[in-house]
């Protein structure tokens, strides 16, 4: 009890907050890694893709295709629009949960989500 | 050996006064079972002051009884393998006589929640648990460093001595 906070404790605290820290900041990376990119068109869901499957998706409205989504390597980005400004072209890739592209225009969003299955299961014990 | 079975039994009002004091806190941060671990206190301070047998009788007990009458019986579960693992690890840092107080009530908070955590996980038998982790490390570290200032300023100022180590058993 009388012994004083030496070398020893700095030690030992600071293997523990590293441990933290780690977790931290692994679980933050694998909590957001977004799932499945879910696009509507017009506010409707027009569909939603696999962030893991290599894929150019065609979104068509009218039967012409206005909007080219590419998933390369876990993330989308707009490979491709009819409008005149090509805004959502720049917003570049998106990858994480909570992330989006826009394209006003053509009033399509393409937006990262997490499965819905871990959410769930994550909740479980909140109960 | 009359006086230590009345010492004991005063430990252990007390850990049991802090149980119920504890559960008239709500600390609120999205996750159920986080508590201060003020009834912690009673085991560190007797584990530097008395023998770990005592210490581990008083802690078990305390956990059962309080469980039993302000929780419920997953409460128990958990308290017991948050509670068994964090006296492990204190009694181990102490036997070893390297560490400071709080350091060791910080590491015994950790051990737990690290614990808690672990049951909790075969509980509802998913992994996804874990992602609780940090905030749980988090957690013990504060309450571990609030109890190991308290142990370590009451235990300074109990009397040499009152609970000398196996004495007059």
């Amino acid at each position: 009890m009388e012994r004083r906070f030496g070398k020893n404790d700095i030690i030992l605290l600071s293997a523990i907050v590293i441990l933290t820290l780690g977790f931290l900041v692994g679980m933050t990376q694998l909590l957001h890694q977004g799932q499945r990119i879910l696009i509507t068109v017009d506010g409707e869901i027009y569909g939603s893709y696999l962030l893991s499957e290599t894929q150019d998706i065609e979104i068509r409205k009218d039967g012409a295709v206005v909007n080219i989504v590419r998933i390369e390597n876990g993330r989308a980005h707009m490979s491709m629009a009819d409008c005149p400004d090509h805004l959502c072209q720049k917003q570049g890739e998106i990858e994480r949960e909570g992330e989006s592209i826009i394209c006003l225009p053509n009033r399509v969003v393409a937006a990262v989500q997490g499965t819905d299955g871990e959410n769930r299961e994550m909740d479980a014990i909140a109960r | 050996m009359r006086r230590r079975t009345a010492y004991m039994g005063m430990y252990l009002a007390v850990a049991l006064i802090l149980s119920y004091v504890e559960s008239l806190i709500p600390i609120s941060v999205g996750i159920p079972g986080v508590k201060l671990g003020l009834a912690n206190l009673i085991v560190v301070i007797m584990l530097y002051l008395a023998d770990w047998r005592e210490a581990l009788l008083i802690s078990v007990l305390r956990i059962v009884l309080s469980g039993a009458m302000f929780g419920n019986l997953f409460g128990i579960l958990y308290g017991l393998a948050g509670g068994l693992f964090s006296f492990l690890v204190m009694a181990l840092l102490i036997k070893s006589d390297r560490f400071h107080v709080v350091t060791v009530s910080i590491c015994g908070g950790v051990a737990h929640n690290m614990a808690q955590l672990v049951v909790a996980a075969f509980l509802v038998e998913s992994y996804y648990v874990i992602y609780y982790m940090p905030v749980l490390l988090i957690a013990g570290m504060l309450t571990g460093t609030l109890v190991g200032i308290i142990s370590w300023e009451a235990g300074r100022r109990l009397p040499a001595g009152l609970w000398s180590k196996r004495s007059e058993s």
